[in-house]
């Protein structure tokens, strides 16, 4: 079998940093520690090298645009297929300067300076809610289009239950539910989703397991030299 | 000396034990070499159909991995992530368009450059190799997603494949794809997202499947090993859940 010293150093580091939370010696815990911290310090350099591939990818559709129009040109066929790519170059600029004033301004003001974070958050705020408020729009029609392609014993089941907790939910029931008998239903329904989530995140945890243990016995490397 | 207390000691018992099973189960599969009958899951065969039809029609897969990051307790989906990438890149490498994968982390950027970069120059193919084909597209969940969107609309791609931690923003992603017809498969680690795809995906994966990809995407031992030892965790578990109900219900417990 060959030796792998990368793997070699993967199973030492897993093993003393999983040993220490179950033998908490005090020396083994400083270890965990450190050990932690570096990898949070490499997290972050990882961090600023993906920022890095980032711009240069915007860089490059900058760039590559031109280049890209130029041969598309040369093939056009009769009819244009394809919208032009100014718009698309507008957005990768857009993200290049606004890094850049942001970077500057945060390098000078540095990022705990209020007034930065302010107008940060005055920029990024509004544009994640926009997509927020579209998200909600968008999944509003999927559920629509859902029932309305899977007529199913699933879609009618879906329609069911959204109507159902809407009522639930909304508070609609509120006044019926003084009968005793109402009452335990409703408590039964609402368990009902937190009895489906459970099983779907046991699942979950079973196979996150199953993938932290390949990576601690180093059957499976996340890397590759 | 009282260094460990119960409840640790319990999960070390665990631990120990999978190790065991989980290199019982590999050392059994390879010794054997006997084939393992998987049940049939309908959203990686649509994936295998679909990963055919994008490389003979041109066409790109994109791979959306998510939002996790190496040290958050999601970070299994990445690194799940990663393997179902790596399994997806080896049929498209020498295509015209192949695979672009995005993230949201630049660590898990560094491991999806990593593995595609290995898996180039294994095909020998290393010359057709680009770091821009795995690339984090922003780093919190709507930039990532706003960085996705451009992706799909000019890359050609016709599969999305969400296998990773996304949360109900991954239905502005099926939203895209389905402006330019293309196909959403996947699961989420969130259970908001895996509601948005059993909705908005063409073929879902629930819970636990997810993490059955690699296996189903490439025939190994370690693959199916790994997944033998989930079976067995499940059907144990299950047992435990239904004989501590049980006992409850008698008023043993």
């Amino acid at each position: 079998m060959k030796f792998h010293l990368s793997v070699f150093i993967t199973i030492i580091v897993a093993a003393l940093t999983l040993i220490a939370y179950f033998i908490p010696l005090p020396g083994l815990e400083k270890l965990q520690t450190r050990l932690i911290d570096w990898a949070i310090i490499l997290v972050g350099i990882a961090m600023l090298m993906g920022i890095w591939n980032l711009l240069k990818t915007h860089w490059a559709r900058l760039n590559l645009s031109f280049q890209k129009k130029d041969e598309e040109e040369k093939n056009k066929p009769t009819k244009q297929t394809r919208k032009p790519k100014t718009q698309r170059d507008i957005y990768s600029l857009a993200l290049l300067i606004g890094f850049f004033i942001t970077f500057l301004v945060g390098f000078w003001l540095t990022p705990a300076n209020p007034n930065y974070q302010q107008a940060v958050a005055g920029i990024q705020i509004p544009i994640e809610t926009t997509l927020f408020a579209l998200l909600s729009v968008v999944l509003l029609t999927a559920a629509f289009n859902f029932f309305k392609f899977n007529k199913t014993i699933m879609g009618i089941v879906f329609v069911g239950s959204v109507l159902l907790f809407l009522l639930l939910g909304g508070g609609f029931l509120h006044n019926m539910a003084e009968n005793e008998w109402l009452k335990d239903v409703i408590a039964i329904i609402n368990q009902l989703p937190l009895a489906g989530a459970r099983g779907i995140l046991i699942g979950l945890a079973l196979g996150s397991i199953i993938t932290a243990l390949k990576q601690v016995l180093g059957i499976d490397r996340a890397y590759r030299e | 000396m009282n260094i460990i207390n119960g409840f640790w000691l319990i999960v070390l018992i665990i631990v120990i034990t999978l190790m065991v099973l989980f290199n019982m189960q590999k050392n059994k599969g390879k010794k054997k070499k006997t084939s393992f009958i998987k049940r049939r899951i309908p959203a990686i065969q649509e994936l295998e159909k679909q990963q055919g039809r994008a490389i003979e029609s041109g066409q790109r897969i994109h791979v959306a991995v998510g939002n996790s990051d190496l040290l958050d307790e999601n970070n299994a989906a990445s690194l799940l992530a990663v393997d179902v990438m790596e399994n997806l890149a080896r049929n498209s490498a020498a295509s015209d368009r192949p695979l672009i994968t995005t993230t949201s982390d630049g660590a898990v950027s560094l491991l999806l450059q990593s593995r595609l970069h290995h898996q180039y120059c294994d095909l020998n193919l290393k010359k057709l190799y680009r770091p821009q084909l795995a690339q984090m597209s922003g780093s919190t969940p709507f930039a990532y997603i706003a960085g996705i969107l451009p992706i799909i609309h000019d890359e050609h791609i016709s599969v999305n494949v969400a296998a990773g931690k996304l949360g109900s923003e991954v239905g502005l992603i099926a939203e895209a794809g389905n402006r330019k017809k293309a196909v959403l498969i996947g699961g989420s680690t969130e259970p908001e997202g895996q509601a948005v795809l059993y909705g908005m995906a063409q073929e879902p994966l629930i819970g636990e499947e997810i993490f059955a990809m690699p296996a189903y995407l490439k025939e190994d031992h370690k693959n199916n090993a790994s997944l033998k030892v989930q079976d067995i965790l499940r059907f144990s578990l299950v047992g435990f859940l239904l004989a501590g109900s049980l006992l409850k219900l008698l008023g043993v417990l």
